[in-house]
């Protein structure tokens, strides 16, 4: 018999009541009951970050965490990020996720609302991180796909336009180089 | 089946259900071990009795004989902690190598030691420290050192009424270095091939007491007992350290091959990394808080 | 008709001679910019398989064998189907009809039938109302087992016969062996200065996909059959549901939602797509199933585990004479894509070096594993492997510079392989040089002090294979446009998007053709009720073939928009152009109109607008059994130098810098590109150094999981520095080739050899676990015949 509890959760600035099995993860929740599918399943073990939500701005492993252990805490998922900002004024999307896009960073999306989610977290604690502390920050969020350069530089991007500053070069940036010049080779 | 949970809101509600539930309940903390052991459903308890919301579990005091932590405290708070830095720099370093950020944001003392698996990478560092455990039930409250309480392969003296309340970790003496190593799987969410902790106190030049400690080596968190012997009353010498190192990966350990690792590279990397560590001139400085 | 005879690799206007190699003909081609799905993705709106939830769904969930190697004798789901919840059971009898994704080699059940042949087969499974009821379900089946001799040691399966894990195969645990030789290798190594001979291991590894694999199914009142999966291979799933369920194809309808991630992963039918689909047929409700992390591991396809013996010689002044290869590969307990694997282990090293002469003995064993099958640089990261670190033992016993050897063994362009296989644009001299300069080689290689070195290799890959798995003359690849009167195109694709971007690609050719803006054309792709039949996304076809179909369509429809409006405009249709949402007239540029009206016109003229293409390959590849395996229309190739240091201490390796050059053809959008070519640098070293998949001595997984199963983190990763070289192939879309799986292939022989550059070592067994480093560097110590205790 499945033990049902009832409890009132902070998401995105609502307040939702949700009834489910009391055993239940936030990831559980978040995902079938509330519909917000953009946190994502990869693992259920803490091991990979694609479940990564923030609770009281601090990125936080969904899977691992009792729904009913964050009630009264401040929880933001990945769909709350442009609501949020078109709230604040701005347009598009939020600032990062803009960021995300432009750079490239989004290859199977799958790690994606974690890492963005963390990366969030990292620019609100230091506002112009380094390689080395981007890469401590999203040390919890595994990427398959990039091999996360063009994440890396989706942040510096993120900063950049935020600073009114001039964007790093990009890693790949250099003109492709042509073969039309060299047609000396060959056995 | 699936468990039924009890959050408790506080420490008397956590004895409680402790008390009333015995054998079948499960204490649940930060959940970065238990969580998955119910998902992969290799621990299947009737009860899970969830005390992350126990606020006496939580903080850092100063206490006459050292450094008080609760039992809740997360690797995270750890790192911020400037009382914690200056006291246990090495247990500041094991918290700053323990999964990731989110990992680090979960996992807590009163977990690492609960679970005591011979790879949870603070306890080498509470045992080097010689730490005292402080367990309490309905029945009152008991004191015992890390050392003891971590008595087998994820085994430990806590009855099962009891709950790991906080951890002490002693005043230092007045020259100490504290050295600590972990030998990983990967620079993130990795599980230790081998860690080694050291509290070494000196007069003058000579080591006047030792207390090392190292996981992921053994069935369960080690005490280095043959290191300690080798090193107290000598000067450190490069010498030493060489033969102290290779003395105590002979005697001291047992380590086995697993997914992580060999028995035979874990034999011979810890005599190498102990040997350069105990040769470094500073230890693990003490670090600002993060 | 083909898209190849339509068209060359230039721009769509004007540049259109096939020599034409100026980017900035172009105006959508490239350009770095935006994926059609990124804000998509990255406001978590994207849907992927298990985000897809329908009124009254089932949960689904797998029992899985816990025997390597067993006869079933007897199985009993009574009690778990009396259990209250619980809504169907299914076990192998509920569908006995073999499926396998080369048709040759069906040997794979739903559910296991008679036998499980590794630990993690599926045995029965289970629709309940949710997935707590569906598991408690699983542990009321009752199995019993026979326990048969477990295979675990491929060398064991190529010996002994009895007991055969596949019955009904013949020549005992064989899967498939090779032996081709082109040229007389024996004359040409007698012959030869040099030679040097020495066995490599190239261990298994997996894809990993953060993604684990779903599938939902529903079964309509009339008989429709949908199902939504997690799979890079819709139309061969679709084949392989109406084989195996007995249903007309027509009553099947196959969509892949977004895909996260796959990289060869998701590029066979799994079990769990004929259950979920049978559970929905049984209990006329909609089923999902979601595989666990653990499953993923157990469903595997992997890189093949590849023991190799290469014997290879080279005259005094480093040219090639012969190469020698024989090779066991182990492929765990099904064919998958086995049979390919056999041919692409000797078929695809014929580049991007002459061979004068070679030989290749591959055979594939059966072992009670996890399958393997496909993983990114299918078949060929192994041979790659092995024959660039010979290659730097030749260098080295020349004394030669490994950047050189490679250089004076450079096959050319357009010219043919020793294997019949024909080679267009070849831009591999241009990647070498680049990563020479880049990497500053000739200043630091072996001037780095003990413990860091330089290494390079070389690789090429096949963009597409002209061998579809099931014999046919139709087209690899459709597209169909359809234009709206608001001015959006529609494009419909089969292509399976799984995170490269194809979808984005059609869409920035479609936006070229008819210059439009891409804001302007909608993709709607794997869905095999709306769209063309396209092969999938797999041996690096998709931006060949299908952008190929995407041309030819495109070109379609333009003809027909600039013939309406040359009419409208009483000119001739030369002189009309579709630029940036308007025609405009060449000759008179103040007349112009947008291109919502040149539809519209079109539409007015022509009747309800659309378009169809296609792409087929040429006919290619050498004249005997099995060449045309490993042929393809275009090869990609790279060449990469690693920067790695070594901790002598703890027998850590360090990678600091990888530099890629790639030869792509031509970069439809850089960005997208240099992503690949990181991401396949990244996957490469990942399992050079930190992956492997293998079981333990009762064929028990070691690790499956996350925790175990080491994806390299942010901090583990090095900085790569991509280099972009386009070639321009005549047949290619716009003159692109293939970039998502070649760029691998040098990153584990280039660390290997930079790693000899550090501390002379010579690592020739993979995974370079500090283990094996620290037993290499005291092998090395005890050579060198220094003390013990001495360093």
């Amino acid at each position: 018999m499945r033990r049902m509890a009832e409890y009132r959760l902070e998401v995105n600035g609502d307040s939702l009541d949700v009834s489910a099995p009391d055993h239940w993860t936030l990831l559980e929740v978040l995902r079938y009951r509330l519909a917000l599918t953009g946190s994502k399943q990869g693992c259920d073990k803490g091991d990979c970050g694609a479940c990564t939500v923030l609770v009281d701005g601090k990125p936080w492993l969904a899977c691992l965490t009792l729904a009913r252990s964050v009630v009264g805490r401040r929880i933001t998922t990945i769909e709350g990020l442009l609501p949020a900002h078109r709230a604040n004024g701005g347009s598009g999307a939020d600032p990062v996720q803009a960021a995300f896009d432009r750079c490239g960073a989004l290859q199977c999306g799958f790690c994606q609302p974690g890492m963005i989610l963390s990366a969030k977290a990292l620019l609100a604690k230091t506002p112009q991180p380094t390689r080395d502390e981007m890469r401590e920050a999203l040390s919890g969020n595994l990427c398959r796909c990039t091999g996360y350069t063009q994440i890396f530089e989706a942040i510096e991007s993120a900063v950049a336009s935020e600073l009114g500053l001039k964007p790093a070069a990009r890693a790949w940036g250099a003109p492709p180089v042509s073969c039309a010049a060299r047609k000396d080779g060959g056995a | 089946m699936t468990p039924e949970v009890t959050v408790a809101r506080s420490l008397d509600e956590a004895l409680a259900a402790l008390a009333r539930d015995g054998a079948a309940a499960h204490v649940l903390a930060g959940g970065t071990d238990l969580m998955v052991e119910l998902r992969t459903g290799r621990t299947r308890p009737e009860r899970v009795v969830d005390v992350w919301k126990v606020g006496e579990l939580r903080g850092v005091r100063e206490e006459n004989e050292g450094l008080r932590l609760g039992a809740l405290s997360t690797c995270a708070e750890l790192l911020r902690d400037s009382r914690v830095a200056s006291h246990a720099p090495l247990l500041v370093a094991a918290c700053r190598e323990v999964g990731a950020e989110q990992i680090q944001a979960r996992a807590t003392l009163g977990g690492n030691l609960g679970t005591a698996s011979p790879a949870a990478d603070l306890n080498p560092a509470l045992v080097a420290l010689g730490a005292r455990v402080r367990l309490r039930s309905r029945r009152g409250a008991r004191e015992v050192a890390v050392d003891e309480f971590l008595c087998g392969y994820r085994k430990t003296l806590r009855e099962r009424d009891e709950l790991i309340e906080s951890v002490l970790v002693p005043t230092r003496p007045a020259h100490e270095r504290q050295l600590w190593r972990k030998v990983g799987t990967r620079r993130a969410q990795s599980i230790s091939k081998l860690t080694v902790a050291v509290a070494l106190a000196f007069e003058g030049a000579c080591v006047s007491a030792v207390r090392a400690a190292a996981g992921s080596v053994g069935p369960r968190t080690l005490r280095l007992a043959t290191l300690e012997r080798e090193l107290v009353g000598r000067p450190l010498s490069p010498a030493l350290c060489r033969s102290a190192a290779a003395a105590c990966a002979r005697a001291d350990i047992t380590p086995i091959d697993d997914v992580r690792s060999t028995a035979l590279y874990r034999r011979h990397a810890f005599a190498r990394v102990l040997a350069t560590l105990l040769a470094e001139p500073d230890g693990v400085p003490a670090c600002p808080p993060s | 008709m083909s898209a190849r005879d339509l068209h060359g690799p230039g721009a769509p206007w004007g540049g259109a001679e096939p020599g034409a190699r100026s980017n900035s003909d172009f105006k959508v081609v490239g350009q770095p910019r935006p994926k059609v799905d990124g804000i998509a993705k990255a406001t978590g709106a994207a849907v992927y398989t298990d985000d897809l939830t329908f009124p009254g769904m089932l949960h689904a969930k797998t029992l899985r064998s816990p025997h390597a190697h067993a006869r079933i004798v007897r199985i009993d789901t009574s009690k778990a189907r009396a259990l209250k919840g619980v809504h169907a059971v299914l076990t192998g009898d509920s569908m006995p009809i073999k499926y396998g994704v080369i048709p040759w080699t069906p040997d794979e059940n739903a559910l296991a039938v008679d036998k499980v042949r590794f630990i993690g087969d599926p045995v029965a499974a289970v629709a309940a109302i949710d997935e707590d009821t569906a598991n408690a379900a699983l542990k009321l089946i009752e199995v019993e087992y026979e326990l048969l001799h477990t295979y675990l040691d491929p060398f064991e399966s190529l010996q002994r016969k009895e007991p055969q894990i596949h019955e009904d195969k013949k020549g005992g645990n064989i899967s498939k062996s090779v032996q081709l030789e082109f040229g007389k290798v024996e004359e040409a190594l007698a012959g030869a200065e040099v030679v040097v001979e020495d066995d490599y291991f190239f261990h298994g590894s997996t894809h990993a996909p953060i993604e684990p694999h779903c599938a939902v199914a529903t079964y309509s009142a009339d008989g429709v059959l949908t199902l939504w999966s997690a799979t890079q291979i819709t139309h061969y799933v679709h084949r392989a549901l109406a084989r195996v369920l007995e249903l007309p194809a027509h009553r099947i309808r196959v969509i892949q939602p977004c895909l996260g991630g796959a990289f060869g992963g998701k590029s066979d039918p799994f079990s769990l797509e004929f259950c979920v689909s049978k559970l929905a047929m049984v209990t006329g409700r909609p089923v999902k199933m979601l595989w666990t992390r653990e499953e993923v591991f157990y469903a595997h396809r992997g890189r093949h585990p590849m023991h190799l013996h290469y014997r290879s010689g080279v005259t005094k002044d480093g040219k090639l004479v012969g190469v020698d290869a024989k090779i066991l590969i182990d492929g765990g307990s099904y064919s998958s894509f086995g049979l390919v694997t056999t041919y692409y282990s000797g078929q695809l090293l014929t580049g991007p070096y002459h061979f004068p002469t070679y030989r290749f003995d591959s055979t594939r064993v059966f072992t009670n594993k996890p399958p393997c099958g496909p993983k990114r640089g299918h078949g060929s990261v192994q041979p790659r492997f092995a024959f660039e670190v010979q290659l730097d033992q030749l260098a080295e016993k020349l004394a030669l510079d490994p950047i050189e050897i490679r250089r004076r063994n450079f096959q050319g362009d357009f010219t043919r392989t020793v294997n019949g296989q024909r080679v267009t644009s070849n831009g591999f001299l241009q990647c070498l040089d680049e990563v020479e300069s880049a990497s500053r080689w000739k200043e630091r290689r072996g001037k780095l002090g003990f413990g860091r070195g330089l290494g390079v290799a070389g690789s090429m890959y096949i963009s597409g294979t002209n061998y579809p798995v099931y014999p046919n003359d139709m087209p690899q690849a459709g597209v169909q446009l359809k234009v709206d009167r608001s001015g959006l195109v529609t494009v419909f694709t089969g292509g399976n998007d799984i995170g490269q971007g194809s979808n984005s690609m059609c869409a920035y050719i479609v936006a070229e053709e008819l210059g439009i803006p891409v804001e302007r054309v909608r993709v709607v792709a794997a869905d095999t009720d709306l769209c063309p039949v396209d092969l999938g996304a797999y041996s690096s076809r998709v931006t060949f073939m299908v952008g190929n179909a995407t041309i030819d369509a495109a070109r379609k429809l333009r003809e027909k928009l600039v013939a309406a409006v040359a009419e409208k405009w009483e000119c001739a249709p030369a002189r009309v152009r579709l630029i940036e949402g308007l025609a405009i007239d060449l000759e008179d540029t103040a007349r112009s109109m947008t291109s919502v009206e040149a539809f519209q016109l079109a539409e007015t003229k022509f009747d309800t607008l659309g378009s169809t293409g296609s792409y087929n390959t040429p006919k290619l590849g050498g004249d005997y059994r099995g060449g045309t395996i490993g042929a393809s229309p275009a090869y990609s190739f790279t060449a990469h130098v690693v920067d790695a240091s070594v901790d002598v201490e703890t027998g850590r390796i360090t990678v600091h810098d990888v530099w890629v050059a790639h030869d792509c053809g031509r970069a439809l959008n850089p960005m997208i590109v240099a992503g690949q070519m990181e991401g396949s640098a990244y996957m490469g070293l990942a399992e050079a150094l930190f992956e492997e998949h293998d079981v333990n001595r009762f064929g028990l997984h070691r690790g499956p999981s996350l925790l175990d199963y080491r994806l390299p983190t942010s901090l583990d990763t090095p900085d790569f520095h991509a280099r972009i070289v386009e070639s321009i192939d005549p047949e290619g879309p716009y003159g692109a080739k293939e970039a998502g799986e070649g760029p691998l292939h040098p990153s584990l022989p280039a660390l290997s050899n930079a790693v000899y550059d550090a501390v002379g070592i010579r690592l020739k067994h993979l995974p370079f676990t500090p283990a094996k480093v620290l037993a290499a560097l005291r092998e090395k110590r005890a050579a060198a015949s220094v003390p013990q205790g001495v360093r």
